[in-house]
């Protein structure tokens, strides 16, 4: 007989974890540190800033509701990417001198850190759910423009955030 | 007019703590961890972690170099 599915601790890498302000801090480190590898960037976090984020998530999400289906799933991811983006919480600068023609990914992540950073992070707890319930990636890579104009409509309008899916051009397994 | 909230005689309800709100949204998303998505996780807070990393930058397509 084969062995059931591996079941995770809850502890670990579960929705619920998000809850607890730690774990919340960690999340977003892991995104934002991810990004800053990816384009030798160094990062510069406002943790005051991202304290106040995380409270005003949790309060937006107690305030909406919801049923505990996939429509509140999406809500709190889209929740979150506002909450983030209304804060100053990162910065990003160059480690080294570029060489050459600028990277337009690094120039939209340093024009737009706030927003592309709160993007990403929702966006990553999104797909990495995704990818566990269906097996399948719900992602894209994403043209510069698409993500400068996610992250410029995220500038004007915080609360566009609930349309991640759409700006991010994200599949979704829920018709 | 008197407010019906309370019932005569009773206490005002107490608003609800910072604890009991965070308490509240913790298992609101853990019915959603297990209804929608069957309980589904990584094996460690490690491995979830690689796994949110990796896919940030997989939204910027392979790295060069």
């Amino acid at each position: 007989m084969a062995d059931p599915a591996p079941r995770t601790d809850a502890a670990f890498g579960g929705l619920a974890t998000l809850a607890d302000q730690a774990q919340f801090e960690i999340h977003y480190d892991a995104v934002a540190s991810a990004l800053a590898d990816r384009f030798t960037l160094q990062t510069h976090y406002n943790i005051a800033e991202l304290q106040d984020a995380y409270a005003i998530w949790i309060a937006k999400c107690a305030a909406a509701g919801g049923e505990r289906d996939y429509r509140h799933f999406i809500a709190v991811i889209g929740l979150l990417i506002e909450s983030l983006a209304r804060y100053r919480i990162v910065t990003y600068t160059p480690m080294m001198r570029s060489i050459g023609a600028p990277d337009a990914n690094v120039e939209v992540l340093l024009k737009f850190p706030n927003e592309v950073t709160a993007l990403l992070v929702g966006a990553a707890i999104y797909v990495v759910q995704v990818v566990r319930l269906t097996g399948r990636d719900p992602s894209i890579p994403l043209e510069p423009l698409v993500l400068e104009n996610a992250a410029g409509i995220l500038r004007r309008r915080p609360d566009a955030a609930i349309r991640f899916r759409e700006l991010l051009q994200l599949a979704t397994p829920w018709s | 007019m008197a407010s019906n909230e309370n019932e005569p005689g009773s206490r005002p309800r107490a608003a609800p703590s910072a604890e009991d709100i965070i308490r509240a949204f913790h298992d609101d998303l853990t019915a959603i961890a297990e209804r929608v998505f069957h309980g589904t996780g990584a094996p460690s807070l490690d491995d979830h972690l690689a796994e949110l990393r990796q896919v940030a930058q997989s939204f910027f397509g392979r790295a060069h170099g």
